[in-house]
């Protein structure tokens, strides 16, 4: 049995405590006056035999219930082996950060980083060594919990083989990002760990070339324990000069406009642009002028297509990393959309008037769009060609099948129930699938005045532009009629939105792969304000975007980001300009984190569909080669080693490690709980007995 | 002889029979009338003056009335005038009488519903009383510690007046001090005669052994009533307490039954030696409780002085 506050047991003394009052209830409370004390003789009155025993009673229950409080108070705990186990050995962890970001790319920085790691594993020969790098990302290379492990000679030298074998890569640096969860990680080791010396004990080597492009926001969110520390290893290069580039936008024709960014600690402020195409043909450079920490927007020249120009490489600086952008010009896509519909011929009161202006070409996109009149000839054109149909009148029957194997091939069709005839069409859709379909009903809905939509689902992407509350207000789109849909539940179908929390107005019903959006309303004036309203345009476009085989993908791409292909592509390998294939799985649908600059060709087996054509720059961020302030990172709460500062004496930190756990240990057993109940119980009893002690006595004084 | 003690026993059992409680007798708050209640007239002539023959100092005449005694008619002036008057004298004081009384804080004690101090003061008023109305001059002198005040003794209308004022005071002091006030009365009566004092006597007495060899070396006539309360011979009480001494202001607690044989017998060998004392030096010695009736220990006294 030992205690955990050994000094509380001074108030032993306050045994003292009962015995004294007994004591001194033994003096007479009365005071007389007499003449003169002269003759008498100081003789302390005497208690009778039967109340001393009583009393003792009482006195022995008084001192037990106050020896039990101060035992409660001096926390007792029994002492258990694995408190003598884990108190004999206290290690130091050093965790060794190491920058591989692309600007450590930068002269002779990544072999004076490997040099410093050396040395730190050679300084911190007895501590658990933990090794980690970080661009963008946090990457364990030898991570805490094995460091935890029993170290050995043969660890050390895999340490050694996986430090030799790092290379600086192209990301950006997030070293915020790569602190806090460095210290997160150790925080959360720290809980299970019961001596909570673990960050006390652990250090930080922060082995970086700690440039102003560094991303240290992430620490402005995260408190920073007190007991972390970080060393600092900067790293300088001898050149100082950088520049970088970085493509803000590439017009027809591979017009590019860029930024030229150079750093605050360069010497160079005149540098050198220049296209660099396949063909042989030169292109022109142009000299451009950039101040030292400053940076200048430039628009090239425009280039005529022979030149096949792929890169914008900078020249006049000392370090070269970051001196090349790779361009690939967006490709035109040619969407096709099929309206069945009376044609307008200039009437507002047709819905095609409306529809046909919904969707605009635009510089990413041709749009061409047909409608097919109740009269007009079959369309010739394969179904894989079209990517939207929309139906606003009754089909015939082969209309209706060319619509139905369209959505069962994974097409999307927009039907409007424009009008009771248009409804009758929607029975033979539905059939192709469901056997239920004859439960179908439409019919016009009585509205009395207008109706307006209601529990929009504002997740399903057809609406999620308009989640934001500026623009979730449906209320000033009116509907004049509409046709009240009911469908029976065996056909799986998700109600977008309700009229007037009832009928449904906008559903959306899975058909083979493709899906039917279905609206019981129709958009011209007549029908509804839905036409004119604002949603009318991107909610249109959003069923477009709906076809996920024509997803936009952009072409322009920074190194870390993810790259996501057109389902129809399916691809399987990409292959960059400059480097091996990578290979994908079949239904892989993305690449995370493309690590190296440079252009890439997604190639599918499927030969009908185009391969996909993408550039991948580095981030801007990592030009800003200038050493960043100390004093910003310490702002942040991050505790960083002075320089010349060790740490903290290990006897010391053994000491509040082996107090620790006796606390643990004492909070575990709890046992001063016990002896407070006891002594509680101690005092009722004490209470009880002086009660009963003092009735007996004074009925004995009235007899 | 034998008749005249005779007479003084009847007297004495006449007394006896008469005599008040003296807590009635406390309860009235004129000192004057408790001492006439006292004296009643009981005891003219029953003292001694140690000088003989009455002063004869002619101070006016008046008209012989009946029951005049006849012996004071002036026989010559009757012979000139045929009328007769009764010759008045300015008569002087056969005995001279100092009261010492110690109104000390020990003599507050009480238990009785009257103190010590109440009983002794009672005492010395009916003292002066009583030689008032025997044409004695009556002195007092009040001390504790030191002398409080001083009434020189003779006799004048309104020295009792005087003496009953100096006695209604309240006391202030705290210890008892023998040796201040018998100097003083040693110093300042010149003439022979009665002293006595009155006290409870439970300070040391070495040095009132002294000065009361003095005082009797002096010729004085030197009386000690010693003033007590029954609690404080028996020491009979029942419950345990804190005793605190009147004077000193000390503290013991105490069990009185168990402390009450030794106190007895040191209280009894004190009183002895104070007895002893008085034998020796020829000094009247009475022992009063305060629950004795003071006409007791007047006659006690007076019988004793006769004697």
């Amino acid at each position: 049995m030992s205690f955990l506050t050994p000094l509380y047991l001074v108030g032993i003394i306050a045994v003292g405590l009962p015995v004294l009052l007994h004591l001194v209830r033994h003096q007479p409370k009365n005071v007389l006056l007499f003449s003169s004390l002269r003759f008498l003789e100081h003789k302390p009155p005497q208690t009778n035999r039967k109340n001393k025993i009583e009393n003792w009673l009482l006195l022995l229950l008084r001192a037990a219930a106050v020896m039990l409080l101060v035992a409660a108070f001096a926390r007792p705990f029994f002492k258990s082996t694995d408190l003598e186990l884990t108190t004999a050995s206290t290690t130091r962890q050093t965790i060794l950060l190491i920058d591989v970001s692309s600007s450590m790319q930068r002269g002779t920085l990544w072999q004076e980083a490997l040099q410093t790691a050396d040395d730190i594993l050679q300084q911190a020969d007895k501590d658990q060594i933990a090794i980690f790098t970080f661009d963008s990302k946090l990457t364990a290379i030898n991570a805490l919990k094995e460091s935890r492990q029993s170290e050995s000679q043969h660890s050390r030298k895999t340490i050694q083989e996986r430090l030799s074998k790092l290379t600086p890569g192209w990301n950006a640096t997030n070293l915020g990002q790569a602190l806090t969860e460095i210290a997160a990680r150790l925080q959360q080791q720290a809980i299970s760990d019961p001596t909570g010396t673990i960050l006390e004990n652990s250090t930080i080597e922060l082995i970086t070339d700690f440039q102003s492009g560094s991303q240290i926001s992430a620490l402005t969110e995260f408190s920073w324990p007190k007991e972390l520390k970080v060393r600092l290893h900067q790293l300088q290069a001898k050149e100082t000069s950088n520049a970088g580039l970085q493509l803000l936008s590439l017009g027809e024709q591979s017009q590019a406009t860029v930024r030229i960014v150079n750093a605050a600690d360069s010497r160079q402020e005149q540098f050198t642009l220049a296209y660099k195409g396949k063909s042989t043909e030169s292109a022109p450079a142009e000299q451009v002028y950039v101040p030292r920490g400053q940076s200048r927007v430039i628009r090239l020249p425009a280039l005529k297509p022979q030149h096949l120009v792929t890169e914008i490489v900078l020249t006049g600086d000392a370090h070269d990393f970051d001196n090349r952008i790779y361009l690939q010009p967006r490709e035109k896509l040619n969407l096709t959309i099929v309206h069945y519909g009376t044609p307008a011929a200039g009437s507002t009161e047709t819905p095609d008037y409306f529809v046909k202006r919904a969707f605009p070409a635009t510089p990413d996109r041709e749009v061409e769009f047909l409608t097919v009149g109740p009269d007009s000839p079959q369309i010739l054109m394969a179904v894989a060609k079209i990517h939207l149909v929309i139906v606003s009148r009754e089909l015939s029957s082969s209309e209706t099948e060319l619509v139905t194997s369209y959505l069962e091939q994974g097409g999307v069709v927009l039907f409007s129930l424009n009008d009771a005839n248009s409804s009758r069409t929607l029975k033979p859709i539905l059939s192709a699938q469901n056997q239920n379909s004859q439960d179908v009903l439409t019919e016009p809905a009585a509205i009395n005045g207008y109706a307006l939509l209601t529990n929009i689902n504002f997740d399903h992407p057809v609406f999620q532009m308009f989640q934001a509350p500026e623009y979730s207000d449906f209320t000033k789109l009116k509907f004049w009629n509409y046709q009240r849909l009911s469908l029976p539940q065996a056909i799986p179908h998700q109600v977008l939105a309700r009229f007037d929390h009832e009928h449904p107005a906008i559903v959306n019903i899975p058909i083979g792969q493709g899906q039917l959006i279905l609206m019981t309303f129709g958009w011209t004036p007549q029908a509804s304000q839905f036409a004119l309203s604002t949603k009318f345009v991107p909610m249109l476009n959003a069923i477009l975007a709906q076809n996920t085989k024509w997803i936009d993908v952009p072409s322009q791409f920074t190194v870390g980001d993810q790259v996501k292909f057109s389902e129809a592509l399916k691809a399987t390998n990409i292959s960059p300009s400059n480097a091996s294939q990578i290979q994908l799985t079949s239904s892989q649908q993305d690449v995370e984190g493309i690590v190296q600059p440079g252009l890439y060709q997604v190639t599918s087996k499927n030969e009908n569909v185009p391969a996909q054509k993408f550039a991948v720059n580095l981030a801007i961020e990592e030009s800003n080669t200038a050493p960043l302030e100390i004093e910003k990172l310490e702002s942040l709460g991050v505790r960083l080693f002075q320089p010349g500062e060790s740490r903290a004496a290990s006897p010391h930190s053994s000491e509040t490690q082996r107090q620790a756990l006796v606390r643990e240990l004492e909070q575990k057993q709890k046992l001063w709980r016990w002896l407070i109940i006891v002594a509680l119980a101690m005092l009722g009893l004490e209470t009880l007995l002086a009660k009963w002690i003092t009735g007996k006595t004074s009925a004995t004084r009235k007899a | 002889m034998k008749k005249n003690s005779a007479k003084k026993n009847y007297q004495n059992q006449k007394m006896v029979s008469q005599r008040i409680d003296p807590a009635c007798l406390m309860r009235i708050k004129s000192l004057e009338l408790r001492a006439k209640s006292v004296v009643e007239g009981n005891w003219n002539g029953l003292h001694r003056s140690p000088y003989h023959g009455f002063s004869v100092e002619f101070t006016e005449y008046r008209e012989y009335s009946p029951g005049d005694d006849p012996r004071h008619i002036d026989w010559k002036l009757a012979a000139r005038t045929n009328q007769h008057f009764i010759k008045q004298f300015e008569e002087e004081t056969n005995l001279c009488c100092h009261m010492l009384l110690d109104l000390s804080s020990s003599m507050q004690f009480h238990s009785l519903g009257y103190s010590k101090a109440d009983y002794a003061k009672t005492l010395a008023a009916t003292f002066a009383y009583f030689l008032s109305t025997q044409r004695d001059a009556s002195g007092l002198i009040i001390f504790d510690e030191q002398v409080e005040a001083v009434v020189p003794a003779r006799f004048t209308r309104g020295q009792l007046r005087r003496i009953l004022i100096e006695l209604e005071r309240p006391p202030q002091g705290s210890h008892t001090n023998f040796v201040h006030p018998l100097k003083h009365a040693i110093e300042t009566i010149k003439k022979r005669g009665l002293v006595v004092l009155i006290s409870d006597l439970l300070s040391p007495t070495e040095e009132l052994n002294t000065h009361l060899g003095y005082l009797r070396a002096k010729g004085h006539e030197v009386a000690l009533f010693q003033i007590l309360d029954p609690a404080e011979i028996h020491l009979n009480f029942s419950e345990t307490a804190i005793f605190e001494d009147l004077e000193s202001g000390d503290r013991i607690a105490l069990n009185p039954k168990a402390a009450q044989a030794n106190y007895q017998e040191q209280l009894n060998q004190h009183l002895e030696e104070i007895q002893s004392m008085c034998r020796k030096q020829g000094v009247h010695y009475h022992k009063l409780t305060t629950d004795t009736s003071l006409e007791v220990g007047l006659s006690d006294f007076l019988t004793d002085r006769a004697a």
